[in-house]
C-alpha cells in the first residue's frame, strides 16, 4: 500500500529560444510514491532536469497538471510556491549549493530559521542531520573550507533537516570523484531507509543509476521506461 | 535577525570593497560638514561685520524712508519705540540714529559726506567705525552733557581718508552743512575733530562722519525725530523672532517699518544665499557621485551572487526577504560610512571651530565680500540639527541607490538565477 507524493498528469514544457520553440517535455505522466528512491535518467536534452524543476515548483508546465502531496501547483503565486518549496521540498543541486557566508551548521539550519522553528528544536535537528551525513565536528567550517563531497553532504543535511515530503537532487554527483560520488549516493540511500525520505534524482551517472530502486528513462522529452528494481 | 546576520556577513565578505565604499561615503559626509561649517562660519562673520559696519540686526525706520531717503518719513516718537525695543529680551542694544548727507568744509576744501548722528554712550559698543579697535587717533565723541562748556563746538569723528583728503588733524575746526527738513535754506554747524577711525572700507573711511545726535537733529530741523533705530541682538539667529515681536509692539498708526538685516542689507543677504546655493550645488554633485559609487558596489555584489541568490530562492527564501537583505547590506554601509564620516567631519569641525582658519594665510590677502573686508580668523559653525539632517540625507541616498539592485534581486527567477555563472 503506497501513497503518492507527486502526481504528474500529461505535462508538456515548451521553451522559446529566440524564435525557435524547444519542446523539453511532451505529455509526461508519472506518479512518485512515498519512499521512492527514483532516478530520472536520460541523455542530456532528454528533459530530466526540466521535469525535476517542474516537480520542485521552480518552473511552470506549459500544459498539464502537477500535484504535490495532493496540492495542485498550477496557478499558485510565486510567494506561495516559495513557501511550498521551503516546507515540503529539499533540494540538492549539482554544485555551489551552499550560502558561502554561512558555516556548515548555519547552512543546514537555514530552512529551519526561515520556517521559524524554535531554537531548541532547531539545534537538535541540525545536530541530528549533520551527524547523519557524517559531518559532526565540521559545524563551524565555511563552505570554502570544505571539500566538494563535504559541501554536497551539507547540502543533503540541509535538504532533509526540515523533514520535507521529498528531496530533489539534480545531478548531485556530477562534480565529485567516483569514490566520493558513491559515498554520497550510499549516504542518501541510507537516509531513505532510516528516515523514510522520498528521493528523486536526475542523473546519467552510472553510480546513481545503478543504485536506483526505480529507474525512469526519458528521451526527447518523453517517458520511455519506468522500471522498479529491488534494492 | 537572519537577514541582518546574512547582510553583515556579506558586508565582511569583501572587506576591502566594503571599506573603500564606506570610506567614500564617509569622506563625502565629512567634506560636507567641513565645507558647510566653514561657509556658515564665514557667513556669520560677514553678517556680524555687515551689521556692525552699517545697520544692525534689525532696522526700524519710517514707512517710505527706504524708498524716498527724505526727512518726511522719520520716527516721530523715538523714546516710545526705543523703550518698546529694550523690553524684548533678545535685544542687546537699541540704538537711535540720524542719517543724512551734507557737505563737510575745512578751510577752502569741501567734501560731500554721509553723516550719522549718534548717541555717543551707545555707539562704540555696537558700531565698527565707532569701536576702539578702529580708532587710529584721538578719542570718540562726547555727548553734549559731557562737554566742559555750554557753547563749545561739538565733537566730530571722521574717517582716516577723509582726514587726509581735507588735511585735518585732531582739534581742527570743520563746518557741516545740510538741507533741513522741508527744503529750507541749508544750515551749518561747526565741529572740532575729536578722533579718526579706519575700517578699511573706502565708503566709510573717505566719506563718513559721526556727530552727536542732538547736533544732527538741530542741523536738519528734526526736533526730537530720528531717522532710524538699529537693534543689535545677542544672536543673529533670533532676527525673525525679534522682528515679529517688534512689529507687534509698534502700533499700526505710527507708520514705522521693521526690517531684518536680510532686507536692510539685501546685497549681503543675496551674496550669502548665492554662496549657499553654490555650496549645495557642489555637494549635490558630490552626493550624486557617492550615490553612483554605492549603486555600482551594491549592483556588483548582487550580480556576482546571482547564482547563490537563486539557490536561496529555490530552497524557499521569499523574494521580500532577498529585497530586505540587499537593503540591509546598504543600511550597514550607510551606518558605518556615516559614523566614520561624522567622526572625521566633526574632528575637523572641532579643530576649525576652536583654532579657526587664518583668512590671510588661506587667501594670501584680505578678502572682500559684498563690500566687507574679512580678516583675522574664520571659524567653522555647525548646528546639531543640520549635522543630523545631512547625515540622514546621505543615509537616504545610500538606501535609494540600493533600491534598484534590491528590486532586481526580488524579480529573479530561481532557475535562471542558478544558471548564471
Amino acid at each position: 500500500m503506497s501513497e503518492s507524493v507527486v502526481e504528474i498528469e500529461n505535462i508538456s514544457k515548451v521553451y522559446k529560444q529566440g524564435s525557435v520553440e524547444v519542446h523539453a517535455l511532451r505529455g509526461v505522466s508519472l506518479t512518485i510514491e512515498k519512499g521512492d528512491f527514483a532516478v530520472l535518467a536520460g541523455p542530456s536534452g532528454s528533459g530530466k532536469t526540466t521535469l525535476l524543476n517542474l516537480i520542485g515548483a521552480l518552473d511552470e508546465p506549459s500544459e498539464g497538471r502537477i500535484a504535490l502531496d495532493g496540492v495542485d501547483l498550477s496557478h499558485m503565486r510565486s510567494g506561495a510556491l516559495a513557501n511550498l518549496r521551503l516546507h515540503r521540498i529539499g533540494f540538492v543541486f549539482q554544485a555551489y549549493n551552499l550560502i558561502p557566508v554561512l558555516t556548515a551548521y548555519e547552512n543546514a539550519e537555514y530552512p529551519l530559521l526561515l520556517q521559524g522553528v524554535p531554537v531548541a528544536r532547531r539545534r537538535e535537528a541540525v545536530r541530528r542531520v549533520l551527524d547523519a551525513v557524517g559531518l559532526s565536528g565540521f559545524e563551524d567550517r565555511r563552505p570554502s573550507e570544505l571539500s566538494g563531497g563535504q559541501q554536497q553532504r551539507v547540502a543533503v543535511a540541509r535538504a532533509i533537516a526540515a523533514g520535507p515530503a521529498l528531496v530533489l537532487a539534480d545531478e548531485p554527483t556530477a562534480n565529485l570523484d567516483s569514490k566520493t560520488g558513491t559515498e554520497l549516493v550510499e549516504l542518501m540511500h541510507g537516509l531513505k531507509e532510516e528516515h523514510e525520505v522520498t528521493f528523486i534524482f536526475s542523473s546519467h551517472d552510472p553510480k546513481v543509476v545503478d543504485r536506483a530502486e526505480r529507474l525512469i528513462r526519458l528521451q526527447d522529452g518523453q517517458l520511455v521506461s519506468d522500471e522498479r528494481r529491488s534494492a | 535577525m537572519l537577514t541582518f546576520r546574512l547582510a553583515w556577513r556579506s558586508f565582511l565578505r569583501h572587506r576591502r570593497r566594503s571599506a573603500i565604499t564606506s570610506l567614500a561615503l564617509a569622506l563625502g559626509l565629512a567634506m560636507m560638514l567641513v565645507v558647510v561649517g566653514i561657509a556658515n562660519g564665514a557667513h556669520a562673520r560677514m553678517v556680524e561685520l555687515g551689521v556692525r559696519m552699517g545697520a544692525g540686526h534689525v532696522i526700524i525706520d519710517g514707512k517710505g524712508y527706504r524708498e524716498e531717503r527724505d526727512l518726511e518719513h522719520v520716527i516721530k516718537q523715538p523714546r516710545d519705540v526705543l523703550a518698546a525695543a529694550r523690553k524684548i529680551s533678545k535685544v542687546r542694544a537699541a540704538v537711535p540714529r540720524v542719517n543724512a548727507s551734507g557737505l563737510l568744509s575745512a578751510g577752502d576744501s569741501s567734501v560731500a559726506v554721509v553723516f550719522t548722528g549718534v548717541d555717543p554712550s551707545i555707539e562704540p559698543s555696537v558700531s565698527e567705525a565707532a569701536s576702539n579697535a578702529r580708532r587710529v587717533a584721538g578719542e570718540y565723541l562726547r555727548s553734549h552733557d559731557q562737554m566742559e562748556f555750554a557753547n563749545q563746538p561739538s565733537d566730530i569723528y571722521i574717517g582716516a581718508q577723509l582726514a587726509k583728503n581735507l588735511n585735518l588733524g585732531l582739534g581742527d575746526r570743520v563746518v557741516l552743512t545740510a538741507s533741513p527738513r522741508g527744503g529750507g535754506n541749508p544750515a551749518s554747524i561747526a565741529f572740532l575733530v575729536r578722533g579718526v577711525f579706519q575700517t578699511g572700507l573706502a565708503e566709510l573711511d573717505g566719506f563718513s562722519v559721526q556727530i552727536p545726535i542732538e547736533d544732527a537733529q538741530k542741523l536738519l530741523d528734526l526736533g526730537s525725530s530720528i531717522t532710524e533705530i538699529a537693534l543689535m541682538l545677542e544672536h543673529a539667529d533670533d532676527v525673525g523672532a525679534v522682528v515679529s515681536a517688534m512689529r507687534a509692539a509698534i502700533p499700526e498708526r505710527t507708520e514705522l517699518e521693521v526690517l531684518p538685516w536680510q532686507e536692510a542689507l539685501a546685497e549681503l543677504h543675496e551674496t550669502i544665499v548665492l554662496d549657499d546655493a553654490g555650496t549645495y550645488l557642489m555637494m549635490a554633485v558630490v552626493f550624486v557621485i557617492v550615490g553612483i559609487g554605492i549603486f555600482n558596489t551594491v549592483l556588483m555584489s548582487v550580480v556576482e551572487r546571482t547564482r547563490e541568490l537563486g539557490v536561496m530562492m529555490a530552497i524557499g527564501t521569499a523574494t521580500g526577504r532577498l529585497f530586505r537583505l540587499v537593503m540591509a547590506e546598504a543600511a550597514i554601509l550607510a551606518v558605518i560610512g556615516c559614523a566614520v564620516g561624522l567622526g572625521i567631519g566633526l574632528s575637523f569641525h572641532s579643530y576649525l571651530s576652536t583654532t579657526g582658519l587664518d583668512i590671510q594665510e588661506m587667501f594670501g590677502n584680505k578678502m572682500s565680500v559684498a563690500g566687507l573686508m574679512l580678516e583675522g580668523r574664520m571659524y567653522s559653525r555647525l548646528m546639531g540639527s543640520s549635522v543630523a539632517a545631512w547625515t540622514v540625507i546621505i543615509a537616504c541616498i545610500v538606501l535609494l541607490s540600493a533600491l534598484y539592485p534590491a528590486f532586481r534581486v526580488s524579480r529573479l527567477k530561481p532557475i535562471e538565477a542558478m544558471r548564471h555563472v
